[in-house]
């Protein structure tokens, strides 16, 4: 286990460097630079422009800009300053002034580290994998002990809801709901401190997490009720309850617990659109403007950051299945 | 986006063998005809594959044709005013929007563009990810790993990311002008999206594989080709199917997220075009004249939520009637 | 139930639902009669009750706070006078500090921290004497060294500022930024810091920060410009506080703590994303303002105006898309704000494209946009048709322009008369523009105006390019660009920054449409250096009748600013460079009647 562990996780050097040619290669590729505004402003003139991207090595080769950035070049006074493997994702084309990893992690002065960007993301997917699973499981469980029942149907129903609709109409829908109609909460959020002002961005960003477990928890759970070893249990006179406790419920999990390491990276990468509508200050809001406004470094920092989370992710669910299932043999 | 993962399909760790194709699928097509949310829900997908391909002789009005100003923010039946002032008008069946284009004629036409948004790239996602999936699975060592890397380096690249800067880089190129730029767009997200399914396939393929009736098989001398078409292959198709009722839609509402973040198909001037609009398309128009106009938005939201159940029941029926040990 | 049936009700149910959450509308208060009712019982009691002390008829409620809520919407990149170059940056700025002159409200340059100015007599020298006793909002003395150290920042390579290229009338800024080699470098900056000098009152330059005689700063300009001290009011000369961009380092800005300033507010907190908080400062010279200010920042129109709706912001922005549903609201229509903007929309054509280089072409396309019913129909009424360069309420706009005013059958008269003959004969012409929702719906309806006009064997194709990419291309004389929309936005109410900075030959802006015309030009270089105001007018005036001549562009249309103002905000003065909210560009006349505010 071990030197598979530490085989794998060798393996994320070359990923990672994969990923960052792909996306370098295809963000250079892409026409307009960072200083290229949208169409109706002043645009940056000429010489300014040329300044800028000199100072932001921009004038340099492709190729040196490239391996500059994930490990390290010579700056306008010969010192050497380390990229991305010492962990730093570079300055911000747009936010002057600031590195990435400073704009991703570092949180405003004295606050703590989950006041930072990313620790506004990581409290709002957390909190909806918390609530998808808390509503989930158990609802995948009665629609399955009572499958086609009319129970069945409407938390089928609900959960479709959950998939069917995109994120920001359901998104402002609840707004309007619990806003607007019940005054649970104000539509605009004065302040992100604690639990609560996450509690319904969190419910509407975890529906589609919530649905899918609440599908898999339903099919894995009928998979499960057909098994020999539950009608062997119950011809031995245990209760029902026992038997849907320590039978069925253990083992139905067991496929739920392999999709939480992606669920989780698919939640802190994926946050964008609630974001934008509730107005968490998070990385998701950021990411997709600066692909817009070419921010280089945010652009490739970022998604690195991303890559490392999706590949932990992924990485839990081949440990994972290998421990939970002795007939599969991963190495 | 959080990608569902498979439910290990443990109807196959039984000791029963493959049964001959043949009455196998006979007794399936029984099963599936007597579930009857199956049924309906097969009905209203094909309903809509209908109106996708004779949209421009059910739709009331050309869905590019604006009445103008005073025709904008009708609202639908259901609703005597709009909030911006404006009465009910029969030849608007579901209203119209701020240009005064009719609602019901643009959603019949945007379904075109959605199945195919929905079906192409699930195609092409389950060619390679299957292929690509059951042979590392079913291989394993070397092969497998560096298969699996590879998928590795497609699922953890961002797909916004990806697309925004396919779409744009590739955009000016012939194929980015073909079709309203469609075939480009989807052929970008299924680059972005077969890596998930190609895990779901190796996990089939690997907890199969180690089981009695692949062993027997292959100690019989049938060849790797033989064993994963005739014996991985089916006992697979389970979840396989469930996650195909399930890409469907998820691509679908991808398209329509995508649009809200900046990405879409190119408009059209020409109402003989094929792809004239999309439902993502129509999800971000109507969620802009919400305030005027919130019919509109129930109309799509009603339309697309109606197919993704009728898929869900309709994969969920196939699921039951394919499970070789159903016993019901 | 039968499973059909449950389904069926469900749906139902559920779109019902969705349709009452859709259709909810938040409870209006009763609160205007009450308090009327309230201030009517008060005078009767004091009319009976003469020498009694008042009587408190009704509790007093306490003292509430003045804060006027604005949703600004993007979040700031940088906040800083001589890095920044956005609407949502500069609205910061200009609550904080204040430049040597600033804009009332007629868009007159009025003096700012400068109490006059002079040219000399050809307008190369201008000199600004400082008022006495100005401080910063922490009490320090604010004198004119401070502005030769931003003035001179701006203009820095080093400092690599996005706009600032906007005082390169200063002698020697353009030669500083373009050198290259450290002995041309050296040079020019001397150059620069000779042009840019602080002195005190015997004509010697200051010594220090602190010195109090330091109330004149002398500018020398490398050509007549006497238009430059409305350049001055702009948020690039800013007197940031040298200390504190060295302490704070590259990232000074993000904190309060060194954003000191002389404007008429402090900036108290800024949570990034969050919340932007900013109170009268006592210091000023000038009037102090009445009310906070809390700045917050929803890109989402939507959830923005479901806020406004329900009390939580005082001034939003009003989509066109809401406009006829705010108007058709008896309550809200009273609260839309509209203004005219400081922005005029083109059709451009690359004069150097075919079919474009043929002046009967563009003639015809000038003469085929219908701007009434684009108002009407697109913008929802929010905009004017525009058949000039520079908009209403700006000086240099000349009312009753009919040139090239729709008339479809001159459209396609003038095609017959090209070089081309017949629409048939025309290429393919492609529109392009960048693809966001909105722009989508717009040219689509562009594109089938065109059609109408000059018929199906228009061959007329829309390309919509993602929006970095659509400024690149625009920016590049090589791309495939033929007709888009571009558009002008003023950086200071003067007729030069409209023409002469856009059209005259050898901008860059004229260059990558390809007009060069030599009478326009002629006429600039002499408005630009005119100091007799009347002859200078005169000057500008014949030079765009000249530019509507020439047609390089179809004008379009002009702008508005269209706003949500809750009615308990009083005494907001809007200017059209009120680009970031109403009232921003005089906001000491605001004031909030806290009787009205809901409970």
């Amino acid at each position: 286990m071990a030197t598979f562990l530490a085989r794998r996780l060798l393996w994320f050097i070359p990923v990672l460097f994969v990923v960052a040619l792909i996306t370098f290669v295809l963000m250079k590729a892409a026409p307009g630079g960072p200083w290229d505004r949208d169409a109706e402003s002043k645009q940056v003139d000429p010489r300014t422009m040329e300044l800028l991207a000199r100072k932001y090595g921009l004038d340099k080769p492709a190729w040196r800009q490239f391996i500059g950035y994930l490990v390290g070049d010579f700056d306008d006074e010969g010192q050497f300053v380390c990229g991305a493997v010492c962990g730093n994702l570079g300055p911000s084309y747009r936010q002057r002034g600031k590195t990435v990893q400073q704009i991703l992690f570092e949180p405003p002065p004295e606050k703590g580290f989950f006041d930072s960007k990313f620790g506004h993301t990581a409290r709002l997917a957390v909190l909806a994998l918390v609530i998808a699973l808390a509503v989930g499981i158990p609802a995948g469980v009665f629609s399955a002990l009572k499958q086609n029942s009319w129970l069945d149907y409407a938390l089928t129903f609900i959960t479709n809801i959950g998939i069917a609709v995109p994120s920001f109409v359901v998104a402002f829908f609840s707004i309007l709901i619990f806003a607007v109609g019940l005054k649970w909460m104000p539509v605009v959020q004065k302040s992100w401190a604690g639990l609560t002002p996450f509690i319904i961005p969190a419910i509407v960003f975890g529906f589609g997490t919530m649905a899918q477990t609440a599908r898999l928890m339903r099919s894995t759970m009928l998979d499960v009720m057909r098994q020999d070893y539950v009608r062997t249990a119950r011809a031995k006179g245990l209760g029902e309850q026992a038997v849907i406790w320590k039978h069925m419920l253990r083992n139905a999990l067991i496929p739920i617990i392999t999709t939480l390491g992606p669920a989780v990276a698919g939640l802190l990468t994926g946050s964008i659109v609630i974001e934008n509508i509730f107005g968490v200050p998070g990385v998701g809001r950021d990411f997709i403007q600066s692909i817009g406004n070419r921010d280089y470094s945010m652009i490739m920092g970022t998604t690195l950051f991303y890559v490392i989370l999706i590949l932990l992710g992924n990485l839990s669910v081949d440990l994972l299945y290998g421990v939970v299932d002795p007939r599969i043999r991963v190495d | 986006m959080a990608q569902a993962t498979p439910s290990l399909s443990r109807s196959a760790t039984a000791a029963a063998p493959a049964i001959a194709s043949q009455s196998q699928r006979q007794l399936a097509w029984r099963r599936l005809r007597r579930n009857r949310a199956a049924l309906i829900g097969g009905i209203v997908v094909t309903i809509y594959l209908l109106t996708a391909l004779f949209a421009s002789s059910l739709a009331p009005h050309n869905p590019i044709k604006d009445y103008g100003a005073s025709k904008a923010f009708l609202p639908p039946f259901w609703q005597p005013e709009s909030p911006a002032g404006k009465t009910y008008d029969p030849t608007f069946p579901l209203g119209t929007d701020q240009q005064g284009r009719d609602v019901l004629s643009r959603i019949l036409y945007g379904t075109r563009t959605s199945i195919v948004a929905g079906v192409l790239p699930v195609t092409i996602v389950v060619l390679i990810g299957t292929t690509l999936g059951f042979v590392s699975g079913y291989l394993g060592g070397g092969a497998d790993n560096l298969l699996m890397r590879i998928t590795d380096i497609f699922y953890a690249v961002p797909t916004e990311l990806l697309l925004i800067l396919v779409m744009v880089t590739l955009g000016d190129t012939a194929l980015g002008k073909a079709a309203n730029g469609v075939p480009l767009f989807l052929i970008a997200l299924s680059a972005v999206s077969w890596s998930g399914l190609a895990r779901l396939m190796r996990g089939s393929a690997l907890s199969l594989k180690n089981l009695a009736f692949v062993e027997a098989a292959q100690s019989l001398g049938a060849s790797d080709f033989h064993i994963i078409s005739r014996h991985i292959l089916p006992n697979s198709v389970g979840v396989l199917v469930v996650w195909i009722a399930f890409a469907i839609p998820r691509f679908i509402i991808a398209e329509a997220i995508l649009g809200y973040i900046g990405l879409g198909l190119r408009p059209s001037l020409n109402p003989n075009d094929f792809f004239i609009t999309s439902w993502g398309r129509l999800f971000l128009d109507a969620y802009s004249i919400i305030g005027s106009q919130p019919g509109f938005l129930l109309a799509v939201t009603a339309v697309v939520s109606l197919l993704v159940i009728s898929f869900t029941f309709l994969g969920d029926g196939l699921r039951d009637a394919l499970d070789p040990r159903m016993k019901k | 139930m039968s499973r059909k049936t449950f389904f069926t009700m469900s749906g139902i149910v559920a779109a019902a639902s969705m349709l009452l959450a859709a259709c909810a509308q938040p409870v209006a208060p009763a609160q205007p009669q009450v308090i009327k009712e309230t201030v009517e019982v008060v005078k009767e009691v004091e009319k009976v009750v003469e020498k009694t002390v008042v009587v408190e008829a009704t509790p007093v409620p306490a003292e509430k706070p003045k804060v006027l809520r604005i949703n600004l919407g993007t979040y700031p990149d940088v906040i800083d006078p001589q890095k920044s170059s956005f609407v949502n940056e500069i609205a910061h700025l200009k609550l904080i500090y204040e430049g040597l002159t600033r804009l009332n409200e007629k868009l007159e340059t009025v003096p700012g921290a400068a109490e006059k100015w002079e040219y000399n007599a050809d307008a190369t020298e201008l000199t600004f004497t400082l008022r006495k006793g100005l401080k910063y909002s922490d009490g320090t003395p604010l004198n004119a060294k401070r502005f030769e150290y931003s003035i001179i920042r701006n203009i820095n390579p080093a400092t690599a500022g996005e706009y600032a290229s906007i005082t390169n009338e200063i002698a020697g800024a353009p030669e500083w930024q373009g050198a290259e080699k450290d002995e041309d470098k050296a040079k020019f900056e001397e150059q620069v810091r000779q042009s840019v000098q602080a002195l005190d009152s015997s004509g010697q330059p200051c010594k220090d920060y602190e010195q109090e005689d330091c109330l004149t700063l002398k500018l020398k300009l490398s050509k007549p410009a006497p238009y430059f001290h409305t350049v001055m009011s702009l948020w690039v000369t800013y007197p940031a506080k040298q200390e504190n961009i060295e302490e704070g380092g590259e990232n000074w800005w993000n904190s309060s703590k060194f954003h000191i300033g002389n404007g008429p507010f402090i900036l108290k907190s800024l949570e990034p994303f969050v919340k932007g908080v900013f109170v009268p400062n006592p210091n000023y010279w000038g009037d102090i303002p009445k009310v906070s200010i809390e700045y917050q920042y929803i890109t989402d129109s939507n959830v923005a105006f479901q806020a406004y709706k329900n009390d939580e912001f005082d001034i939003v922005g009003l989509a066109a898309e809401d406009y006829q549903a705010v108007m058709a609201d008896p309550e809200l229509s009273k609260q839309a704000t509209i203004y005219p903007g400081s922005c005029t929309l083109a059709l451009q054509f690359r004069n150097f494209k075919e079919p474009f280089n043929d002046p009967k072409v563009r003639a015809a396309f000038s003469y085929a946009i219908d701007r009434e019913r684009w108002v009407k129909d697109v913008l929802q009424g929010l905009g004017s048709p525009a058949l000039t360069w520079i908009p209403p309420g700006f000086p240099g706009y000349k009312e009753g322009e009919t040139r090239f005013a729709y008339d479809p059958e001159m459209a396609k008269k003038m095609i017959a008369e090209s070089s081309y003959g017949s629409v048939e004969n025309l290429p393919t012409i492609v529109l392009t523009f960048g693809d966001t929702p909105r722009n989508r719906v717009r040219y689509e309806w562009l594109g089938a105006r065109f059609k109408e006009v000059f018929g199906d064997a228009l061959k007329l194709e829309l390309k919509p390019v993602e929006p970095t990419a659509f400024t690149a291309k625009q920016k590049d004389r090589e791309s495939d660009l033929q007709m888009f929309i571009g558009g002008w936005c003023a950086d200071y109410p003067d007729p030069q920054n409209w023409l002469s900075v856009y059209f005259e030959g050898s901008t860059t802006f004229a260059d990558r449409i390809g007009f060069k015309d030599e009478e326009f030009d002629k006429l600039i270089a002499q408005a630009d250096v005119e100091l007799d105001p009347a002859k200078r007018a005169e000057l500008y005036q014949k030079a765009q009748d000249r530019l509507v001549d020439a047609n390089p562009v179809a004008f379009f249309w002009h702008n508005v600013n269209a706003y949500m103002v809750k009615p308990w905000v009083k005494g907001i003065v809007t200017t059209s460079q009120d680009a970031d909210w109403p009232g921003s560009t005089v906001p000491a006349t605001i004031d909030i009647d806290t009787a009205m505010l809901p409970q």
